[in-house]
């Protein structure tokens, strides 16, 4: 096409089109360019049919190439590692090895299932109790008529703000010379915990920490669970001389399981993660009995350069939390359809 | 109603029980908080007396080492942290609302089967991600620098930001952009003069959201930067010492990171509370 066609009106090239001046190949190309620069100005093969059909992908183009490159391409990229014996001192030494990582992590390697307990034992105490405090906070917010919006800020504090800033705060908190914890405990005469070098405190003084900083995501999504509820369910079970107790049993809790269901399974997944408050509360000891799964992967690649074993415990981590995650999906599926 | 016992609303716990209870909570939830910005004011002989001292004259020596420019200066880190911050939140706000718009918008085959993989990248645990990534950005020469943590954070968020974009995007009624396009506005145009707009709530909420997330992240950040893209929360955890701890440093560094997201949670937090509920209640 000659170059002064493009700077015709579309009417006048419509025209010429028709007028049969050149071959039907050229006659359908301009139609659909014809439209195309009548309404944005846009190249000749790009009809607006086609251009419809593609906005959709590529306004979602971006966020799946960020997603791809730095999520799912690390994801696979695991597997091969896996597979590999590699340190990242001696690149030159490396072996293929097939399963013998795993069979290492699962077999021989001790800390793995101190890891593995710990990080298991961690997400049932902190959810249970996140539960328990969660619920009443909950409830406790939705009684107050006055001042509600001012004591929601408050009770969300812990939540906002960087976990290894408040686990700092804990740290300090739970020393053994000039902790609060412990000059309160010798006020009523126990003896000092040497809460952080012992097993069984720091275990307890890192899921308390860990509750006190995630509760408020349970309360949040409770406080808007029950004031979605309809009022005239708990009048109607206040006239049938219901009790405060029966109604939360009977009402209530059953009316709130969906939201809560939901909140705990995210908190399942995000318990697994866990990596700030224990880092810096105990750094994992004492020995490896307060280590999460990313302190031991941090550990293993930062500390041993050893990238097989790294990605080997990455691969595990991950299928446990697709099997969460598939948990989770079904049971939304069962209360959706 | 009159406060009292008649009020039995959904269960809750009766009057001067729900006060106390009340009470135990706001201490359990503020103490840890206000104890280390009040740390971060006490000299060490200040920390290390017992019984601990509650009010001291208040020293704010660690402050002007931290914010002025000498050679302990955290600035530096402060910049860091508030520029990956602040891009972050841009990047995914663009990002997720251009997706989250074509999820809402167009009705395509693979649409549920793409938002679906989409929010199951969420499900996967970042850490796994950390050694294929230092290999990658080893790789590429790009370790240590701003743009790989703008990037990650920008990754974990994109699957929740757009469902989040997605579900205000429902909200806005098709009408009125079809008014728009008649009316001789674009489709860019359209959606920065009449959708954006609509949803700046969701915005709001997407934003603050990942902006604490990003601002408070610490993980990443110590992995996978060094000297050059120190954010805040590494330079805190670098003050602990293997034989001494130098409390007022820290509780000083904690403060300096905790008071942005304190001021920014407490003028957005209807926003907050938005973004942390969607996920369950709709």
């Amino acid at each position: 096409m000659p170059p002064q066609t493009r700077r015709r009106t579309p009417e006048e090239r419509r025209i010429k089109g028709a007028s049969g001046a050149g071959a039907s190949t050229e006659r359908i190309v301009n139609t659909g360019a014809v439209q195309d620069t009548a309404r944005r100005g846009g190249r000749g093969w790009l009809t607006p049919a086609r251009k419809q059909a593609m906005a959709p992908y590529l306004l979602m183009a971006p966020a799946f190439i960020i997603l791809g490159a730095i999520l799912v391409y690390p994801s696979i990229y695991n597997i091969y590692l896996s597979l590999w014996k590699w340190r990242l001192t001696t690149p030159h030494l490396s072996t293929f090895v097939g399963f013998a990582n795993y069979v290492h992590l699962l077999w021989v390697d001790p800390d793995f299932w101190e890891v593995t307990r710990f990080s298991l034992g961690f997400t049932v105490a902190t959810i249970a109790l996140e539960f328990i405090i969660g619920v009443a906070s909950a409830l406790l917010l939705y009684g107050l008529v006055r001042g509600r919006r001012l004591m929601t800020s408050f009770l969300l504090t812990p939540y906002m703000v960087a976990p290894i800033a408040v686990g700092l705060g804990w740290r300090l908190m739970w020393d053994r010379d000039i902790g609060i914890v412990n000059l309160l405990i010798t006020l009523v005469g126990v003896a000092k915990v040497n809460w952080l070098a012992e097993t069984g405190p720091a275990f307890w003084a890192i899921v308390i920490c860990e509750v006190w900083r995630s509760t408020p995501f349970v309360t949040m999504i409770l406080l808007a669970g029950i004031t979605a509820l309809p009022n005239e369910v708990f009048e109607a079970a206040h006239v049938d001389g219901a009790n405060r107790v029966q109604v939360f049993r009977r009402i209530t809790f059953p009316l709130i399981l969906p939201p809560l269901v939901v909140a705990l399974l995210f908190q399942t997944i995000f318990k697994l993660r866990v990596f700030d408050i224990p880092y810096i509360l105990t750094e994992g000891g004492p020995g490896t009995s307060t280590m999460p799964y990313g302190l031991f992967i941090q550990r293993i690649y930062f500390r041993y350069f050893d990238v097989g074993n790294a990605a080997a415990t990455s691969v595990i981590l991950l299928v446990l939390g697709a099997g969460i995650a598939f948990a989770y999906l079904r049971l939304i599926r069962d209360r959706d359809g | 109603m009159a406060r009292g016992e008649e009020q039995i609303g959904p269960g809750i716990p009766s009057f001067p029980a729900a006060r106390g209870a009340m009470m135990v909570l706001l201490a359990f939830s503020l103490f840890p908080i206000v104890w280390i910005m009040l740390t971060s004011v006490k000299n060490e002989t200040a920390i290390f007396s017992i019984p601990p001292k509650v009010f001291v004259s208040p020293d704010f020596s660690s402050y002007w080492k931290f914010l002025g420019f000498g050679n302990e200066s955290a600035l530096r880190f402060i910049w860091n942290s508030t520029f990956i911050a602040v891009v972050t939140t841009f990047l995914t706000l663009l990002v997720s609302s251009l997706a989250a718009y074509a999820f809402s918008r167009y009705r395509f085959r693979a649409s549920n089967y793409l938002l679906f993989f989409m929010l199951a990248t969420r499900l996967l645990p970042p850490v796994t991600a950390v050694v294929p990534l230092y290999l990658l950005f080893r790789y590429l020469q790009i370790l240590d620098t701003r743009f790989i943590l703008i990037l990650i954070y920008t990754a974990l968020n994109i699957p929740f930001g757009t469902w989040l974009m997605k579900a205000f995007f429902d909200g806005i009624p098709k009408e009125l952009e079809e008014a728009a396009a008649l009316d001789g506005c674009g489709a860019l145009r359209t959606l920065a003069r009449v959708t954006f707009p609509l949803a700046s709530s969701g915005i709001a909420a997407t934003s603050i959201f990942v902006f604490l997330l990003a601002w408070n992240e610490f993980m990443f950040a110590f992995m996978l930067t060094n000297v050059y893209a120190r954010t805040i929360p590494v330079r805190l955890a670098e003050t602990m010492g293997e034989m001494q701890v130098f409390w007022q440093d820290m509780s000083t560094l904690a403060t300096l990171i905790m008071l942005p997201a304190l001021l920014v949670g407490f003028f957005m937090q209807r926003y907050l509370i938005r973004a942390l509920t969607a996920g369950a209640v709709k």
